[in-house]
């Protein structure tokens, strides 16, 4: 009887921390069913590949910004990080550099403005978004001085096969994302690195009291952000074949929009990577359903906007005053 | 009693803060008038104090929320609606005062809904004002239907281009709306309540202050100064598209705010900071196009002088802490 009864509580426990997910796959369901009676070429192959490809770029700076957001930190120059290192991998290419050689600047670019951003959050503990708010424009302004304002293209034609390319018909993006996806899940689950960044979110002083290199560790969280922003920042400017000034701008919304919908904490702590991914998936799938039935990117940001304060909306008024 | 001593040593605090932004900004007018002949003349003075006016009147407000430790994201998207709004009313043949105070409601209304978002919803002032950035402006977008706003009439430019005496009528806006916000800081309750909360929101609460109503208000405040400068916006260009107006300015006026030594934890900030802060952005901008440099570099310095703003803020607070 009694061990009957723990065992109902424990499923329902299970069940409801497994809610999230089921009403986030609801939810992308709904998305195929609105989109796919509403507009006509949503539900062809071709489209369905172009919003994995898509979902692919904004997926792998989810990776680092959900790290950030569950150790109680937030970036919100990633936007403006892809800026720089598209332009700077681009600006090699145009030059004439080989891909190896623009890939790696691009991804040395990103490393080294994540670098920035964790040193002055880490170091001199300022709050890491009003930081990269600061980095955001600091970033962007770089992306204009280096292009002066100008796209930058004329890429090699193996360059483009890194974004619209593809093995046994999967595209190389959405492999790179999944096995980025498998490996941050295992570091996150069962390493000593995701332990620690959990404890940070949860509560710093605990976990610098317990022997956490916190700082270390935010420098470590900001650097990871910067390096992997770059990666998917040279498959958006190799699938769109030009790189703007402007590149990534406003991709800070649809990320952190992403991760809250699919369950992390705003104050960081908990939340599941997963959760991140199906809100990936939800935000993509609406942009790209969205298009197809001709709404134009700004009356879709009304639409992210809304899902943004619904995600984290706290009616119970559980969290603490802000 | 012992309120009494800390409040005396904020304020000498206070004052001392401003002497470097005050010292630097004179430095910066130096060099540019070395560099560029004609960045000095008085001329071009009154043409970069008419650049500023609506920069500075949204940084006043910028200023007293993070004073309690806010920050308002949604500035441009806000000031961009409500100068839609006010390009609309007046194409519809609204009365011009009719069409001001109906613009400064409707940014008084907008500023309290990000208010109202962030205490009833419990959602961090940097995500509400995230989402309603995007919101507003969009709103914006589809009630103008993408399409430039302008053909306004007489009555509606003279708001932008009238004089009072030597001065235009939005630069004596300015100066009024700076010296009213510098004396109700210091000495209305509810400008010295905005110290107690940002300081210490828990002592605060615990001293019975309804902080949410507070925040509230302060968004409210905002808002208005927003709309405002909305109106502004459209009468001293003469139009206005919803999609481009302002899409900076939140960058701009938090980079006045805090480079004026208003304090990202809460609880410091002062409006002749912050008007320095403003004026010093301003000279940055105009001097780069008098010295033929290009505009491209604009927003590179206007992030590193927030960054730099946030490391002088915080060595100030570890000496402030050191001295105590």
């Amino acid at each position: 009887m009694e061990q009957a009864q723990t065992a109902g509580t424990r499923m329902r426990a299970a069940l409801r921390g497994q809610g999230r997910y089921v009403l986030l796959a609801g939810i992308i369901a709904g998305e195929f069913l609105l989109f796919g009676v509403a507009a006509p070429y949503f539900l062809t192959v071709e489209n369905l590949f172009n919003i994995l490809r898509q979902v692919s770029e904004i997926g792998m700076i989810s990776i680092p910004l959900t790290f950030l957001l569950l150790s109680g930190h937030m970036d919100l120059s990633v936007g403006s990080i892809v800026g720089v290192c598209g332009v700077s991998t681009g600006m090699i290419l145009r030059a004439g550099g080989s891909i190896p050689l623009a890939l790696l600047a691009g991804i040395a670019a990103g490393t080294a403005v994540g670098f920035l951003n964790g040193l002055i959050v880490g170091k001199l503990k300022i709050q890491a978004v009003v930081v990269t708010i600061g980095t955001q424009v600091l970033f962007r302004g770089l992306c204009y001085i280096l292009t002066s304002g100008r796209a930058v293209s004329g890429y090699p034609a193996a360059f483009f096969t890194l974004g619209t390319g593809d093995v046994l018909g999967v595209p190389i993006s959405v492999i790179v994302l999944l096995v980025m996806y498998a490996a941050a899940w295992l570091v996150l689950e069962k390493s000593w690195f995701g332990r620690y960044v959990l404890a940070i979110g949860n509560n710093q002083n605990t976990a610098r009291y317990s022997g956490i290199r916190v700082d270390r560790m935010k420098i470590a969280l900001f650097t990871l952000c910067g390096a992997l922003t770059a990666v998917a920042s040279a498959f958006l400017i190799s699938r769109l074949s030009s790189a703007e000034a402007t590149l990534g701008s406003g991709y800070e919304l649809d990320i952190i929009t992403a991760a809250l919908i699919g369950g992390i904490d705003i104050n960081g702590g908990s939340g599941k990577l997963q959760g991140t991914f199906l809100g990936i998936l939800i935000i993509g799938i609406l942009r790209n359903g969205l298009n197809m039935m001709g709404l134009s990117v700004i009356y879709q940001s009304i639409i992210l906007g809304a899902l943004l304060l619904a995600a984290v909306a706290d009616l119970g008024g559980k969290r603490a005053k802000p | 009693m012992r309120l009494d001593r800390r409040d005396s040593l904020l304020h000498s605090a206070l004052g001392r803060k401003e002497m470097p932004i005050i010292l630097f900004t004179v430095l910066v007018y130096a060099g540019f008038s070395v560099m560029a002949p004609n960045f000095s003349t008085l001329n071009n003075a009154a043409v970069i104090a008419q650049q500023i006016t609506i920069n500075g009147i949204v940084a006043l407000g910028m200023t007293i929320v993070i004073m309690i430790g806010g920050m308002d994201l949604s500035v441009g998207s806000l000031l961009s609606l409500c100068g839609v709004l006010a390009g609309m009313m007046d194409n519809a043949g609204l009365p011009v005062p009719v069409t001001v105070v109906l613009t400064l409601l409707a940014g008084t209304a907008l500023g309290a809904v990000n208010g109202l978002l962030i205490v009833k919803l419990h959602i961090p002032d940097i995500i509400v004002t995230l989402a309603t950035m995007n919101i507003f402006r969009g709103i914006a977008v589809m009630i103008t239907r993408s399409q430039w706003i302008t053909d306004f009439s007489s009555g509606f430019l003279r708001i932008g281009s009238g004089k009072g005496g030597f001065f235009s009528v939005p630069i004596l806006l300015y100066v009024l709306l700076a010296v009213v916000f510098a004396a109700g800081l210091k000495w209305l309750p509810f400008g010295r309540l905005l110290y107690a909360v940002g300081g210490n929101r828990e002592a605060a609460s615990l001293m019975g202050l309804d902080v949410a109503r507070v925040k509230v208000k302060v968004y409210m405040i905002d808002g208005f100064l927003l709309g405002l400068a909305g109106l502004l916006f459209a009468s001293m260009f003469g139009s206005i598209q919803a999609a481009t107006a302002a899409t900076s300015m939140q960058f701009q006026t938090m980079g006045s705010a805090l480079i004026g030594g208003a304090n990202i934890f809460g609880g410091g900030g002062s409006v002749l900071g912050t008007v320095f802060g403003t004026i010093l952005l301003g000279m940055i901008k105009n001097g780069l196009v008098q010295i033929h440099a290009s505009e491209y570099w604009l927003d590179f310095i206007t992030g590193t002088v927030i960054l730099l703003a946030l490391m002088v803020n915080l060595i100030q607070i570890h000496r402030k802490k050191g001295g105590v």
